[in-house]
């Protein structure tokens, strides 16, 4: 079974998207912050990390800086989150190493578990 | 270079070489050495003649200086010299005068006269009464002889009489105490050494050796240490007496006594630059100089004759040799000589030519061998000289002949030619006199005509020509009445009364004046202009053979006084008008000026009243008129405002001076928007003041204060984008729970009603979350907030993407949708692609929407640069009067804002498609909708080719 971290401050959004890919079979581990998201990647290295870009502490792109930058985490799969239109910061995400990033209100739960499943964990 | 000698000269000089060279070295070397010899012997002797001369110099100095102490110790001296010093006693000094006049003075012949000196110089007694007084303190002989006693030559000081004289002084000493009294000087003649070195003296003393034997050219005399001959007796030396106190002695042995104390013995030059053998005496005590010098020419004058003999007795035996040499040379040399010459002579073809050669040896032999070929060569040669005597002969005669035969055709040639020549200076003559007088005619201002009897023209000049307007070539020959019509005023003059007529007829001249008013006619252009001419009668003898006519256009005459009265008249008329102008002016200008009055105080209170600072100024930057609300907005200022006072308060936020340059050269406006001045935010505009003719009479600059206004939209700006992004999160929520639970768990929600709740919260919460994305977006593209990436792409492969993704939706309603001639390939749009296509679903989205029945259509077609997109529809059609309402905030065709159908979305879609659309340069507008058929919308989209540009 695939171990994945999502991080994410809202805690409603959080408790939707752990449900989701809960329901859609994988272990999730959950951060509410940029620190907690950071102990868990080092402690649980999980299989893949499903990342709000606007979140406390460290952002979503700090931390994705971080990962490439450490030669254990480098080849971890990040896909990005954002509420934010602006194509910029999706640009941005892209340009850091992160598989995509995905505007969260274009997609329902269900969508955002396969285009994740497709984007983390395809052969 | 071989020396090419004559046998004769190679035979001269051995017999010379052999028979003078050994005599004359020897010769040479012999009366050379008897030179030397007497050269030395000669000198010997000179130096003992001076060592006996500075012998007795020296003796007599001693007898000079004994005679001089005896003096001194005479006791009346002594004992008047005290008494002088001592009381100064005047009858003293009278009997020492006597005393040295009477006892002193006729001890010695040599004495010339005494002075007695006390200590300090003074001529106290002299045997001459004029020396008494004078004072000889700083003098050799003085500061000397109170010590001692002493000789000394005293030069150009005169002294009883004499320049150069020779002094022994003594000190005079008490008898008692021996203290020195004074001095006593004795002054001799230098003849007296004269006569020492000349041997009268010791002849005088009956001496045995005076000066016999010496040679005439002998020379002994004295030098001083300055140089200077004075002592040089009047001797056997043949120069007579030397006026030598004036002569300066600089030669070598002179030079070698005061310098070194070295005497000479040689030959060297004296002191006039003759070569002489000397030998010096140097008289080191008194820095004198003996010499005793003979002339070198008689001292050699013994080998000198020696010389001349040698030399003579030299030439002599060349002589002889040289005749003897020549004998010998001669007689060997002859022969060959003779065989040289011969064969030269035989060379130049005299081949009768014979040598006599009787010498009986080899050479006479030579010689008839040679005659022999000779002989030989005379006979081969003279048969081919007879030939060519023949030959030559002929040539001569023939070109004898041929001479002649030239000669006279030279003869005939010149005679033609001179034929020539006078008839070419003829011509030229002619053509000179010719040429003088059509220049005359050419160049005459005044055009000229000349006709025969019968009127024909026989030449006419250039200024005729172009009056006429005809040309000579053409009119020559022909009648002049052809060419030229008369007129007097409007009327034609007949032929025959014509002026040139009369002239002919009457033989006098006719002139045709200003007044007469005639006219002529040009050819051509049939322009006719007044005329003032002379017709003269062409005469040759008694007989009048033509008419000479000389015209002009009279034009300038004729109108002169009209133009002047018209001028005046005009003039007047003039006047009178413009004093009406300017009367209607004044009054206009009084009008104008109270209306400018007027104007200015409305024009005042309308800039005071501004909401925006303002400042006109004139071209140069003065500041001509402000308002209060500059100040609020700068600042107080004092003293009034200047344009580098308001860039003072400027520096850093706008550069006021510039812009203002920048405004009047470029004439145009300038606007900076949102500049922040210290807290506040400012907008500036400056734009050129024109009046008629784009002249520009300054610049009206303005400051808006648009602080409060930029606050109030940043704060709309983040009232905006914060709420809909702080409604986003949770509307995600909402959605995403109801698409859960629809998605996962619908099975377990059994109740329809329960179900269909559900599906309301679901589609309820995805149209909040696109009406937040409509505010959101149009916020940000009215803020100019999104950046469009424009790219190429072909369009219609996004239409085919477009009509893909709405393909469901139609046929849900059972519409065809359809790309009209779908495999059409369109040249590349140059837009913002994700933009583009948000428009594109927007609108034909729209057109599904509004139609029940029928069909949905899309057109592509280039139009210039640009590519239209046409969206047509079948649908319900938008009323006339809500057409205008269309791409408005908010409104949706056919609602207003309180009954329409809200569920159908924002109303901001065609808005927000508007300001994407212009905001990537094309347009989007309605092209046409009748209600009940159907509505067409197009957008039209930038080229790449129109981006190019």
């Amino acid at each position: 079974m695939k171990k994945l971290l999502i991080v994410e401050d809202d805690a409603l959004m959080l408790k939707l998207y752990e449900a989701a890919f809960v329901g859609a079979g994988y272990v999730v581990d959950t951060a509410a912050d940029g620190l907690v998201a950071w102990e868990k990647i080092v402690a649980g290295k999980p299989d893949g990390v499903l990342m709000d870009i606007m979140i406390p502490k460290l952002t979503g792109l700090e931390i994705l800086d971080k990962l490439k930058a450490d030669p254990a985490f480098k080849d971890m799969p990040v896909v990005m989150l954002t509420n934010l239109t602006a194509p910029k910061v999706v640009e941005e995400a892209q340009s850091k190493g992160a598989r995509a990033c995905l505007l969260k209100d274009r997609h329902t739960p269900k969508e955002m578990v396969d285009k994740v499943k497709e984007l983390l964990f395809a052969p | 270079m071989a020396l090419k000698l004559k046998i004769k000269t190679k035979l001269f000089f051995i017999l010379l070489g052999v028979g003078l060279l050994p005599a004359t070295i020897f010769g040479f070397f012999n009366i050379y050495n008897a030179q030397r010899e007497l050269k030395n012997e000669i000198l010997s002797k000179l130096l003992v003649l001076a060592e006996a001369k500075e012998g007795q110099i020296f003796a007599y100095l001693d007898f000079l200086e004994s005679e001089a102490g005896s003096f001194a110790s005479d006791g009346v001296i002594k004992s008047k010299l005290g008494e002088i010093t001592t009381q100064g006693s005047k009858e003293a000094v009278d009997l020492l005068n006597q005393h040295l006049i009477l006892n002193k003075l006729p001890v010695d012949k040599a004495i010339v006269g005494i002075l007695v000196m006390d200590t300090e110089g003074k001529v106290v007694a002299s045997t001459n009464s004029e020396e008494v007084g004078e004072s000889e303190a700083g003098d050799d002989y003085f500061i000397k002889g109170l010590k001692d006693v002493v000789s000394v030559d005293l030069r150009r000081e005169k002294h009883f009489g004499l320049i150069d004289s020779f002094v022994a002084a003594a000190p005079v000493t008490n008898v008692e105490s021996g203290k020195v009294l004074g001095v006593i000087a004795i002054f001799f003649r230098t003849e007296k050494l004269a006569d020492i070195l000349s041997g009268k003296f010791q002849e005088e003393k009956g001496a045995l050796t005076g000066n016999k034997g010496l040679s005439k050219t002998t020379e002994i005399y004295l030098v001083d240490k300055e140089k200077r001959m004075f002592v040089h007796p009047p001797g056997n030396h043949g120069h007579g007496e030397l006026n030598y106190p004036e002569m300066i002695v600089n030669t070598e042995p002179v030079k070698n006594c005061l310098e070194r104390g070295e005497e000479t013995i040689s030959a060297y030059r004296n002191y006039s630059g003759e070569e002489v053998l000397g030998s010096s005496m140097c008289i080191t005590e008194k820095g004198w100089t003996l010499l005793v010098e003979v002339h070198a020419s008689e001292a050699f004058a013994a080998t000198n004759r020696t010389w001349f003999l040698f030399g003579s007795t030299s030439v002599l035996f060349l002589a002889v040799v040289g005749v003897l040499a020549a004998f010998f040379g001669r007689k060997f040399s002859d022969p060959i000589k003779k065989l040289h010459e011969g064969s030269e002579i035989i060379g130049e073809g005299k081949y009768d030519y014979r040598l006599h050669i009787k010498t009986g040896d080899e050479l006479e032999q030579l010689g008839e061998a040679f005659n022999q070929m000779a002989d030989q060569l005379k006979a081969y040669t003279s048969g081919l000289a007879e030939k060519l005597k023949e030959r030559t002969k002929e040539l001569a005669e023939k070109i004898e002949g041929l001479k002649l035969a030239n000669q006279s055709a030279e003869e005939l040639k010149a005679a033609m030619l001179n034929l020539l020549e006078d008839a070419k200076a003829l011509e030229e003559d002619l053509k000179k006199e010719r040429d003088r007088a059509t220049g005359i005619i050419s160049s005459m201002g005044e055009s000229l005509l000349v006709l025969n009897r019968s009127y024909e023209i026989v030449l006419m000049n250039p200024a005729a020509e172009t009056l006429l307007e005809v040309s000579a070539k053409d009119a020559v020959g022909r009648p002049w009445s052809d060419f030229t019509r008369v007129y007097l005023a409007d009327k034609e003059i007949p032929i025959r009364e014509r002026s040139a007529v009369k002239a002919l007829e009457s033989g006098h001249a006719v002139t045709t004046r200003v007044e007469d008013d005639h006219y002529y006619e040009g050819f051509k252009t049939k322009r006719r202009f007044p005329v003032v001419a002379i017709s003269a009668p062409l005469k040759s003898g008694e007989d009048v053979i033509g008419v000479v006519k000389v015209f002009r256009d009279a034009t300038f005459e004729k109108e002169h006084l009209t133009i002047i009265e018209r001028a005046v008249a005009e003039r007047t008329r003039e006047l009178r008008d413009k004093n009406v102008v300017l009367e209607e002016a004044k009054r206009k200008v009084s009008e104008g000026w109270l209306m400018l009055q007027e104007e200015k105080a409305r024009l005042m209170a309308a800039i005071q009243s501004l909401p925006r600072g303002f400042i006109l100024t004139d071209v140069e930057g003065q500041i001509l008129i402000t308002n209060q609300l500059l100040e609020k907005i700068l600042g107080p200022v004092k003293g009034g405002w200047t344009l580098s006072e308001v860039q003072n308060r400027l520096t850093g936020y706008v550069e006021v001076q510039e812009l203002f340059r920048k405004c009047i050269s470029e004439k145009r406006s300038i606007i900076l928007k949102d500049i922040p001045f210290v807290s506040r935010i400012l907008n500036f505009f400056i734009t050129p003041v024109f009046i008629e003719a784009g002249k520009i009479i300054g610049t009206m600059i303005l400051f808006e204060d648009v602080t409060e206004a930029k606050i109030l939209e940043r704060s709309k700006d983040e009232f905006f984008s914060i709420a809909s992004h702080e409604l986003r999160t949770p509307l995600t929520a909402i959605r995403g729970n109801a698409s859960m639970i629809l998605d996962y768990f619908s099975e377990q929600v059994k109740d329809q009603e329960l179900r269909e709740m559900l599906d309301d919260i679901h589609t309820s919460s995805v149209r909040l979350i696109e009406i937040v994305n409509d505010f959101l977006n149009m916020s940000r593209l009215e803020q100019g907030k999104i950046t469009f990436h424009n790219q190429a792409f072909q369009i219609e492969e996004l239409v085919t993407e477009v009509l893909d993704e709405l393909a469901p939706q139609a046929k849900q309603k059972n519409l065809a949708l359809t790309l009209v001639d779908a495999k059409k390939k369109y040249p590349a749009v140059f837009v913002d692609r994700d933009r583009t296509k948000e428009v594109l679903l927007n609108i034909i989205g729209n057109a599904l929407k509004f139609t029940e029945k029928g069909e949905v259509k899309v057109t592509l077609a280039p139009k210039g640069n640009q590519l239209e997109v046409a969206v047509s529809d079948t649908g319900r059609g938008i009323s006339y009067k809500n057409q205008r309402l269309l791409f408005r905030k908010f409104q949706q065709a056919g609602d207003s804002l309180y009954t329409r159908d809200t569920t159908r979305g924002t109303g901001l879609g065609l808005y927000i498609s508007k300001l994407m659309v212009e905001g990537m340069g094309g347009k989007i507008y309605l092209v046409k909708s009748v209600e009940g058929v159907g509505s067409t919308f197009a957008l039209t989209l930038p080229g790449v080719e129109s981006e190019k540009k």
